[in-house]
């Protein structure tokens, strides 16, 4: 398969409001909840805050890369998806009168941010949403790897899981976090942060991660399946080649290799 | 863009028409609806398409994923196992897939844990959210018991999933990344669902009517369907009526979270692409398996793109009368019936169609013809405007 150009990058966690943010360890508490800018107002109701999630990754990366959020093909990935939202309509029905709210119904599916972000962009292209656990990152990007291998063009990657409500919290403590990526198929004229290529199954199972860039992350933050990709963003901002996993504590992930090519603009 | 035609090795489909592929076919040969009031109590009324119970345990050392959804799951994948056992031994473990579409996941699981935990204050000790609720344990259970090591993951774009796997088999399979790939899609009844399409409105309290005059909503069903595709052919028993993968079209509306686009432009350039993929043109086309949820408005938008492409010249069914609206095993089972009516040149009798409504001008056949079927279109359209047409049948080449 044919290389793919990595063109942006964006970051959203509870604290941190981007990828700047993040990079420079600049907690803030004030940021709790994100925009919902690629959804209309009018349905942005009834979002869960993972709905909102996704889509500033993507409007994020999108922006980042220089593609354009009416054409851009759009792959969205979780692990444990809408599950906010299907604790509030399971609390109606055992606990409350029963009657759902269609709107949270309409948005208790997995392709939400797919949907929404569709509308609200007017974009008609491919969009899909996938779900695969620990190894929701690996599949997004196999997903958009052959993608794009046979249509060419540009792909935003957008991978969220948020914290788990209460019960399920008991069984998976978690800390939000949201990252996008925009991936060309062709090296754009204005430059790309890095090529990516190697798509690749290993025998190793690579452990999770423990630190970024010097400090060290919470067991709530690793253990998010979109932390895998934070390795990813260090070789970018450090321009530092070389071969990362796309899922971490799993046997025979794939990984892909990165050379840096420009300099990040966080 | 050249797409490769893939043979479809094997397939199956569980649903309410029975517990075996060969049940299912037989049932829907004869015209038999699966539609019946709930098994268990609601506080509407409706029909739903559940599989016949008891669904079988799964096997020794496979608890920890037990639920309605992993049971539908291994039901499915007994009728398909002996042929992928070929597959891996022919391609390799790594070089076979798994696609699964889902809509619901393991809700059936966590419904019952939540329930308990509004009683008890605490969930079962038995319940397990990432094996169980966790929408890539379906992948991960289907790996440890077939053995396939290839990349494994769920579409999840509701009533699009098992539809949409499809496209990501061909391009995985067309990129080199791998030979083969189990593709399908499977779903249990959940309360969840079943409360909010009430809460929708488009919930029928009777046998659902896809595009029947006086149509007033839908039933869910539930059920699992298979189907192992593959670059080639020649480690299988060989099959004269081979049916093929031709092409797949996908498409979004972008226009509304849970209606579609009134016209069916999403709809048509969905069946549009997937003819496009297999190189055929509207002439091509022998049979449309429709979505026809008979929801007033999908069957509407729908009718109007197919009459845009083909008239009224191409029979058209909507299976869910049948086996109700099976989510996100939709795709994947109408597939199999696609495949079926391939195979015996004989469609599906148009089940609650029979007073047909005079605004929808396109053939529903109602007496489950013999006809001449050698491409059909199968088409399922879901909540975020995400559509999906798979063309299947007999590659143009070999056509005669």
């Amino acid at each position: 398969m044919r290389p793919l150009y990595l063109t942006g990058i964006s970051l959203w966690s509870p604290g941190f409001r981007d990828l700047r943010a993040f990079v420079d360890d600049a907690r803030d508490a004030s940021v709790i909840d994100c925009s919902a800018r690629w959804v209309p107002s009018r349905l942005a109701r009834g979002t869960s805050r993972l709905t909102r999630m996704l889509g500033e990754a993507a409007a994020s990366a999108c922006e980042a890369g220089g593609a354009d959020p009416r054409t851009v093909s759009t792959i969205y990935t979780s692990g444990y998806g809408e599950i906010e939202t299907m604790i509030v309509q399971l609390q109606t029905i055992f606990a409350g009168d029963g009657q759902l709210s269609p709107m949270r119904f309409k948005n208790s599916v997995h392709n939400s941010a797919s949907g929404l972000g569709s509308i609200g962009q007017g974009n008609q292209a491919f969009s899909t949403a996938i779900a695969a656990g620990d190894r929701s990152v690996e599949a997004a990007m196999i997903e958009t790897w052959t993608l794009l291998d046979e249509r060419g063009g540009d792909a935003v990657i957008s991978a969220a899981d948020d914290a788990l409500p209460a019960p399920l919290d008991a069984q998976c403590a978690r800390e939000g976090l949201a990252i996008g990526l925009c991936i060309a198929s062709e090296q754009p004229e204005a430059g790309a942060l890095a090529m990516l290529d190697g798509l690749r199954m290993d025998d190793e199972t690579p452990p999770l991660p423990e630190a970024f860039r010097g400090r060290a992350l919470s067991r709530e933050l690793a253990t998010n399946p979109v932390a895998t990709l934070l390795p990813l963003i260090d070789a970018v901002l450090e321009r530092r080649e070389g071969r990362v996993p796309l899922a971490f504590g799993v046997a025979r992930p794939w990984s892909i290799r990165v050379r840096p090519l420009a300099a990040v603009r966080t | 863009m050249g797409f490769t035609p893939l043979p479809i090795t094997a397939w199956s489909a569980v649903n309410a028409l029975g517990t075996t592929t060969r049940d299912v076919l037989a049932s829907l040969d004869a015209g038999r609806t699966g539609l019946a009031p709930p098994p268990f109590e609601l506080p509407f009324t409706t029909y739903v398409g559940a599989t016949p119970d008891p669904l079988p345990a799964l096997p020794p050392g496979q608890e920890a994923y037990d639920c309605r959804l992993a049971r539908l799951g291994m039901l499915a994948l007994h009728d398909v196992k002996d042929a992928v056992d070929r597959s891996i031994a022919r391609w390799g473990a790594r070089r076979v897939a798994i696609l699964i579409g889902t809509s619901t996941g393991g809700l059936d699981a966590t419904e019952l844990a939540f329930r308990h935990w509004v009683a008890e204050g605490r969930l079962p000790e038995s319940f397990s959210l990432r094996t169980q609720h966790g929408f890539d344990a379906l992948g991960e259970l289907y790996a440890r018991v077939t053995g396939i090591e290839g990349p494994t993951y769920v579409v999840s774009t509701a009533c699009s999933s098992s539809g949409k796997v499809h496209a990501s088999a061909a391009r995985l399979i067309r990129s080199g990344l791998v030979d083969a790939a189990l593709v399908g899609g499977i779903d249990s009844l959940c309360r969840m669902t079943l409360h909010g399409f009430k809460g929708l409105g488009i919930l029928s309290e009777q046998r659902c009517r896809p595009f029947a005059k006086g149509r007033d909503g839908i039933n869910i069903g539930e059920g699992a369907a298979l189907m192992l595709l593959e670059r080639d052919d020649a480690h299988q028993e060989p099959d004269p009526l081979r049916v093929h993968l031709l092409g797949v079209g996908e498409s979004s509306d972008a226009y509304n979270m849970s209606s579609p686009e009134p016209q069916g432009r999403g709809a048509r350039e969905a069946m549009e692409r997937a003819m496009e993929q297999a190189g055929m043109r509207a002439e091509d086309v022998d049979h449309v398996n429709a979505h026809g949820t008979a929801t007033q408005q999908n069957d509407m938008a729908e009718s109007i793109a197919i009459a845009s492409l083909f008239g009224d010249r191409v029979p058209v069914v909507s299976t869910k009368g049948y086996t109700g609206h099976l989510l996100g095993a939709a795709g994947a089972t109408e597939g199999v019936f696609a495949i079926h009516a391939l195979r015996t040149q004989r469609l599906p009798r148009a089940l609650g169609s029979e007073e047909l409504d005079p605004e929808i001008r396109i053939q529903v056949p109602l007496d489950g013809p013999e006809r001449r079927v050698k491409r059909v279109l199968s088409s399922s359209f879901a909540f975020g405007g995400s559509n999906v047409c798979l063309a299947l049948g007999i590659p143009m080449e070999r056509a005669s």
